[in-house]
């Protein structure tokens, strides 16, 4: 059984959404693959913090000594927490700024306008 | 009867489904690079999503997971939807994918050396790895007597690092600045046209408050149970979203207007800053919550209430301005 299984495909997927990046030319699929990219350093970080046959961080009871329990480690979950809604945010931007590219130049297509900028 | 191991066979049956889940997340990103139709890209997006938000609870992550399905299976794959109906040529939505070999041979050495690099990593799972003993104790380990609310999750992300919050709170208002700026007119003349079904009509009439109760559940029980301001204001979204395609913008403008929403994106923020404000009144520093009321622990619940309050109401009103404004804009030159 390999373990560490879930390091190799978060690696995997961050190499696959720069690769997207870089080889599609279209850019709201370049925008996409920017979600994907960051979906795997969340997979990454919250991998990080599994401790097996764990529970989840919620107290059994408010005094830790009386009831002490194995809980997963609760920071990752936090900061990937905010990460994911900030992460849609800034996809509605760069959306609302391919609209605008759509309405000026006419096209989304990377290639169309680097051959337009000549 | 034979003693069975059942720790250990419960170890590796849940390994073999996280890695069942993992090969499908790996799938799905292949399918998702190599898929010339933007529409069949989205829709591996969203499996994408749900793919996650399960793994997220198979590693006991359930705040995290929430969050996930509540935004990113629908709301990051509702925009680029909106996107592609505005950009309405056939021709618009495919990709030209080049391939340059290059490009493939830096990403498959890229891939072999952090593979190698991931067998460096502590193993997965193994409660002696460092990241769990030092930090992440002392908060699970005092969190509870000193502030008193049973999640943990909570408590950090309001209490212990709530300048962080406030700081994700303002970059979400900003994104919906942006968004604003960019998009906004004067004249907002969304579409009239609604569909008159009756089954849709009546699946609106029955799920609408019962949407509405399960987002005010999870906004005021964060502090019990996974939940929050940020999954309680996407929940919120979603509904209102919800009524716009059943119903039409229009009719949906009538209630909530776009100034209305822009004011209260404001104002959720303004709750929060004026929360640190009132603490640094009361003489402590700015968001110290156990200077609120007498008791410290009773300040500190309360100053949790309220700024998951304005978390709520800025990512609520900051998503559905954005869907409004994304969905209501029109074609000028067709």
């Amino acid at each position: 059984m390999i373990t560490n299984y879930n390091f190799l495909i978060a690696f995997t997927i961050f190499i696959l959404g720069i690769f997207a990046i870089i080889t599609s030319k279209n850019l709201i699929k370049k925008l996409l693959a920017l979600g994907i990219f960051q979906a795997s350093v969340l997979l990454f970080y919250v991998s990080l913090s599994k401790i097996h046959f764990a529970k989840i961080p919620i107290l059994k009871c408010l005094n830790f000594d009386k009831c002490p329990e194995i809980y997963a480690n609760p920071l990752p979950h936090i900061l990937m927490l905010t990460a994911i809604v900030v992460g849609v945010a800034s996809l509605a931007v760069g959306l609302a700024i391919i609209i605008r590219i759509k309405e000026s130049l006419g096209t989304i297509d990377e290639s169309e306008i680097d051959n337009m900028r000549d | 009867m034979t003693n069975f191991d059942f720790a250990a066979i419960d170890l590796q049956l849940s390994l073999i489904i996280e890695s069942f889940i993992l090969s499908l997340l790996l799938i799905l990103t292949i399918l998702f690079v190599f898929s010339k139709n933007l529409y069949f890209a989205i829709i591996y997006l969203i499996f994408f999503s749900l793919c996650m938000a399960i793994m997220y609870i198979a590693m006991y992550a359930p705040d995290v997971s929430m969050t996930e399905a509540a935004i990113g299976a629908s709301l990051t794959t509702i925009f680029p939807f909106l996107t592609l109906h505005y950009i309405k040529a056939d021709n618009q939505s495919n990709d030209k994918i080049k391939f340059s070999f290059i490009a493939i041979i830096t990403a498959l050495t890229l891939i072999i050396c952090l593979a190698i690099f991931s067998y460096m990593l502590p193993e997965y799972g193994n409660l002696k790895a460092p990241i769990h003993h030092y930090t992440a104790n002392s908060y699970i380990t005092s969190s509870g007597e000193e502030i008193g609310i049973v999640s943990v999750v909570a408590s950090i992300l309001a209490s212990y690092r709530g300048y962080d919050t406030f700081g994700e709170t303002v970059v979400i208002l900003t994104a919906g600045l942006c968004v604003t700026l960019l998009l906004y007119e004067k004249k907002i003349t969304p579409m009239n046209k609604s569909s008159n079904d009756i089954i849709l009509s009546s699946t609106l009439k029955l799920l609408l408050p019962i949407i509405l109760l399960y987002s005010l559940y999870i906004q005021f029980h964060g502090e019990i149970s996974p939940g929050g301001g940020f999954q309680a204001g996407a929940i919120l979204a979603t509904a209102m979203i919800l009524v716009c395609l059943i119903t039409n913008i229009k009719y949906f403008l009538q209630f909530i207007s776009v100034k209305l929403l822009t004011k209260l994106s404001g104002l959720g923020v303004a709750i929060y800053g004026l929360v640190g404000i009132f603490s640094m009144i009361r003489g402590g520093n700015f968001l110290e919550y156990s200077l609120l009321l007498d008791n410290k622990i009773n300040g500190q619940k309360l100053g949790i209430f309220i700024i998951e309050l304005g978390v709520g109401i800025t990512v609520f009103a900051v998503l559905t301005l954005m869907f409004i404004l994304f969905a209501s804009r029109q074609n000028y030159d067709n």
